[in-house]
């Protein structure tokens, strides 16, 4: 039941991530005002974050998955030598790798949108609306 | 065999360090102008230096690792992990390199003069613009490509907004929006192939599809395909971002528009040659690749034709390089797997002659992108039906602008003939003939709208009692200019002296 229930978990991360990345999408494609966009662009960047983080999970473990930290406590638990309780814990340790990658994308992400919501200030003191057709749609004179 | 001339092998890293310290030195700095120009100059000098100081022999550097993980290894649990930053830097890179710190300090070199007062943090968004462009074309980590990419965006948009009109700054948001978009997607391919693969390092990758045949056309493996190279299409400016990424030169000042398309050229080559390396496995690849930079190469040749804006003008034309550049990169085909590796039906020949072409753009279109500096001082503007009478102005400045039309529609001897008359040549001779038309016809495109531009800007008569402005070239534009020059008519020679480095680098990048 337990590992039914992490498949489920895994499967719905992921056909979550694919919802936020689509609805993403079609905010930034599709949604006039400024503002939604950039909560598009959030949802796509969440929808990606959340991608990697069940890419993580560990599925059909024998003794559940555990935290991919190796502590003295598992060690202890384990009773045995360092080598059996390090080959115990690459078995059933979760993919820490995308754990990681969330996080730089995380920092990266409030970055970006900081500067995306600086130049919509910006453009906003200038044209006093937030619609991106009355904004950005203009072209230069030479066009 | 180009050897560098000493064998330092752990500057690899100071190409994406020095541009970064020298940025938050002129950040830090910023309202002590003098004091910002000696760094940037020494600086800018280091990093063209450094291609020359730094060995290629050991191919592979990991750089910067975490004190616990130095701990963790002396307890012998995992001998082998290491946190670096993995890069690469063979002979390809050696190349690619040397001429984009070049153009990219000889450019900013360009700016701190034609600035009244110099800005600390305009030069701190260029510095650091180079600086990820040049981890872009380093890195080995498709992770850490994610990275720099975003960093590249940012910087990009940020030397757009920095011209402070209206303009630029809806271009650099819509540049942010859709680069926000296109970095999302790249990282969700990465995210797709460490998922089929388990590793994030693209030599080990490339390993892994290289050895083993199993597991390879699983859908996943194509939706990472399909979202690697739609970054592809984002950084390089091929459709459909063509039309934000000329834009985007043409609102930026035009010696930022000289940095910005050779980024984006550097930007092309590595990812293209990325892409490559991890999908060479299917057709579906250089297939993909070769219709998108037709695409590119036909509308940026077309669009070019009906400008009247000189900047926008050149801004098309690198788009219609591009396209050249990427047909290049398309052309590898995997035949058949051996036990030393996969054998190609192509060699590397076609991949080469593409890079070259990208080396050659770099040169010849900051050079036009510099020459609109030029008028763009003088006139305020860069609108071709309102300036005229340039060739009784300055000759100098005519004829060096003439040399760099010429060569980017490709007239021999210099460098662009010697790229493009290759591909050609391998484009009909690869059963390509309808591309190698259309890469001929395209440049009958951009050798119309170039003439075009020159006839309405230098040959025209000045109107009868025009007060015209001075055309003067500082020191600085006229040592770009010349500098420039001098390589397109070197490298028009002397081709082999940079196709035979590219070839030795995409031997080691790809075996065989």
């Amino acid at each position: 039941m337990g590992e039914l229930t992490i498949v489920n978990i895994q499967t719905a991360s992921f056909i979550g991530s694919i919802s936020l990345v689509l609805i993403g999408l079609v905010a930034v494609l599709f949604i006039d005002n400024l503002i939604k966009k950039v909560l598009g662009l959030m949802f796509l960047t969440d929808g990606v974050n959340l991608f990697l983080v069940a890419l993580g999970y560990r599925v059909n473990v024998p003794g559940g998955a555990v935290i991919p930290i190796f502590t003295e406590g598992f060690f202890k638990a384990h009773n045995a030598s360092m080598a059996t309780a390090i080959g115990d814990f690459s078995a059933r340790a979760g993919f820490c790798l995308p754990y990681a990658l969330v996080l730089t994308n995380i920092v990266i992400g409030a970055a970006t949108m900081s500067v995306v919501l600086g130049l919509i200030i910006r453009l906003y003191q200038r044209h006093g609306t937030l619609s991106s057709s009355e904004i950005l749609t203009e072209r230069m004179e030479n066009d | 065999m180009i050897s560098p001339l000493f064998s330092f092998k752990d500057t690899v890293p100071l190409f994406v360090v020095i541009p970064i310290v020298v940025a938050v030195l002129s950040n830090f700095l910023y309202k002590r102008g003098r004091a910002v120009k000696v760094i940037a100059g020494i600086g800018v000098i280091c990093l063209v230096s450094l291609p020359f100081l730094t060995s290629f022999d050991k191919n592979y550097y990991v750089f910067g690792a975490h004190p616990e993980v130095k701990s963790f290894l002396e307890r012998g649990v995992a001998m082998t992990f290491n946190l670096g930053i993995a890069y690469q830097y063979t002979q390809l890179q050696m190349v690619i390199l040397l001429v984009f710190s070049l153009m990219a300090a000889l450019a900013v070199g360009v700016a701190l003069t034609m600035q009244r007062r110099t800005s600390g943090v305009y030069l701190f968004l260029v510095l650091m613009a180079i600086s990820a462009a040049c981890a872009v074309a380093l890195v080995d980590d498709i992770f850490n490509l994610f990275v720099f990419f975003e960093i590249c965006t940012v910087a990009q948009a940020g030397i757009v907004a920095w011209m402070h009109d209206d303009d630029s700054f809806k271009t650099a948001l819509k540049y942010m929006l859709l680069g926000s978009v296109a970095g999302a997607m790249l990282l969700l391919g990465a995210g797709f192939l460490l998922g089929s693969t388990g590793v994030l390092n693209i030599s080990d990758m490339f390993e892994y599809f290289t050895s083993t045949l199993k597991q390879q056309d699983v859908p996943i493996v194509f939706m990472g395909l399909a979202l690697v190279l739609f970054a592809w299409t984002y950084g390089g400016g091929l459709p459909p971002f063509h039309t934000i990424k000329s834009e985007l030169y043409a609102r930026a000042s035009p010696e930022a528009g000289a940095i910005l398309q050779a980024i984006s050229k550097v930007m092309l080559i590595s990812v293209g040659i990325i892409i490559a390396r991890l999908f060479f496995w299917r057709d579906v690849t250089w297939q993909s690749m070769l219709i998108i930079s037709t695409f590119a190469m036909i509308i940026g040749g077309a669009l070019a034709m009906i400008q009247n804006d000189f900047r926008r003008l050149i801004a098309y034309v690198a788009v219609n390089q591009a396209g050249i550049v990427g047909i290049g990169l398309s052309f590898f085909r995997k035949l058949s797997y051996t036990p030393t590796g996969v054998r190609y039906a192509w060699g590397h020949d076609g991949m080469a002659f593409g890079i070259f072409h990208g080396f050659n753009e770099i040169i010849v279109t900051s050079a036009l992108f510099i020459s609109a500096a030029v008028l763009y001082q003088a006139y305020g503007h860069t609108r071709m039906p309102d300036i005229r009478g340039l060739l009784v102005k300055n000759r100098d400045f005519a004829l060096l602008t003439l040399i760099s039309m010429l060569a980017v529609s490709g007239l021999p001897p210099l460098n662009c003939f010697q790229s493009e008359w290759r591909l050609i040549q391998f484009a009909f001779g690869h059963g390509f003939a309808a591309v190698g038309l259309l890469m001929v016809v395209s440049t009958v495109m951009v050798f119309f709208a170039l003439t075009k531009a020159f006839i309405m800007m230098f040959l025209r008569p000045p109107e009868a009692g025009e007060e015209a402005p001075a055309l003067k070239m500082s020191f600085a534009i006229a040592l770009f200019l010349v500098v420039a020059v001098g390589l397109e008519i070197f490298f028009g020679l002397n081709p082999n002296l940079v196709i035979s480095p590219i070839k030795a680098g995409l031997g080691v990048l790809f075996g065989g």
